[in-house]
């Protein structure tokens, strides 16, 4: 997906929900850091672990996100037409993290309204893809890690505020962490690439 | 109503499973699922779907969808495979119109026409 793409997206749901902000965030929310990496499409640091579909938020009322889902979402009028779309939800339901994710976040401007469009900083986007658990969440992290320079023990400062505000989901948050930390520490020839 | 953390990878399985279903047997869906795929997906995704929307190759991959009642009933190895695939399936193509007339035509509700479309 590229920047362009995103913009898209996130412009009609705006229009759609008649709301100010878009909330994005999931695997395709880090096409809006990449540009501080020369990159400009999640294909080239995700290859095919990039998908057509952007998560975001309009609202933490569902009516409005499943608003914007039937008129862009998965199997909608845009989705056959532009190739892409978005998955409207709320935040509470898909995106978890530490609190502290507010002051590390970034609002960009869509360039052709009034959207604007808050962005998860890389470090939240890992912590959130690291406890869904899947492989292909361990994949992107590692890759955005790997690509943005992030460190292992700032990851661990977010996974320690977490479980304090979540600990009953400590073991479960612990094991992600392990697990990332390992497939990090191990060398990967698509990610030697990136250096 | 509130949709559960699942919602959509449940939904896509759902979708995935009647499209495939329909693609085999109607040759211009599938003509209509393949150029949307050749336009819209890049490298390996876009050779596996094409694959699937013919029936070509992965068998295995297949059998653990359509055995499995849910996606969630499915084995780790089947979900970490059809989690890369299973959002970029090429079935707006054949869907999109179908669900705008089950709300007009039914007064169904998006979410009802969805559940009455994947039924």
């Amino acid at each position: 997906m590229t920047k362009e793409q995103a913009y898209h997206i996130c412009r009609a749901a705006a229009a759609i929900a008649n709301v100010e902000y878009v909330t994005v965030f999931g695997s395709n929310a880090i096409v809006f850091w990449l540009d501080e990496i020369g990159m400009n499409d999640t294909k080239e640091l995700l290859q095919e672990y990039t998908s057509r579909e952007l998560d975001l938020s309009v609202s933490e009322e569902e009516e409005l996100n499943i608003l914007v889902d039937a008129t862009i979402g998965e199997m909608s009028m845009f989705d056959k037409t532009f190739g892409i779309y978005g998955h409207a939800n709320p935040m509470r339901n898909l995106f978890k993290v530490p609190k502290s994710w507010i002051s590390r976040l970034k609002v960009e401007n869509d360039p052709l309204s009034e959207t604007k469009i808050v962005i998860p900083h890389p470090l939240d986007l890992v912590f959130s893809k690291m406890i869904g658990f899947r492989e292909k969440d361990f994949v992107f992290c590692k890759r955005v890690m790997r690509a943005f320079k992030l460190k292992l023990e700032d990851l661990k400062k977010l996974v320690n505020e977490y479980i304090y505000d979540n600990p009953q989901e400590t073991e479960k948050v612990l094991k992600a962490f392990k697990i990332l930390q390992n497939k990090v520490r191990t060398k990967s020839t698509f990610l030697s690439k990136l250096k | 109503m509130m949709r559960p953390h699942l919602y959509f990878d449940e939904r896509a399985f759902k979708i995935v499973k009647k499209g495939l279903k329909e693609v085999w047997q109607d040759p211009e869906k599938q003509r209509a699922c393949l150029k949307h795929v050749r336009k819209f997906l890049h490298g390996k995704k876009r050779e596996v779907w094409e694959k699937l929307l013919r029936k070509e190759e992965f068998e295995e991959q297949l059998k653990w969808l359509f055995e499995a009642e849910c996606y969630e009933a499915m084995p780790k190895k089947a979900k970490d495979w059809w989690s890369i695939y299973i959002q970029d399936h090429p079935f707006s193509v054949i869907f999109a119109e179908r669900l705008i007339e089950l709300q007009r035509k039914k007064g169904l509700s998006y979410l009802e026409a969805v559940e009455e479309l994947l039924k």
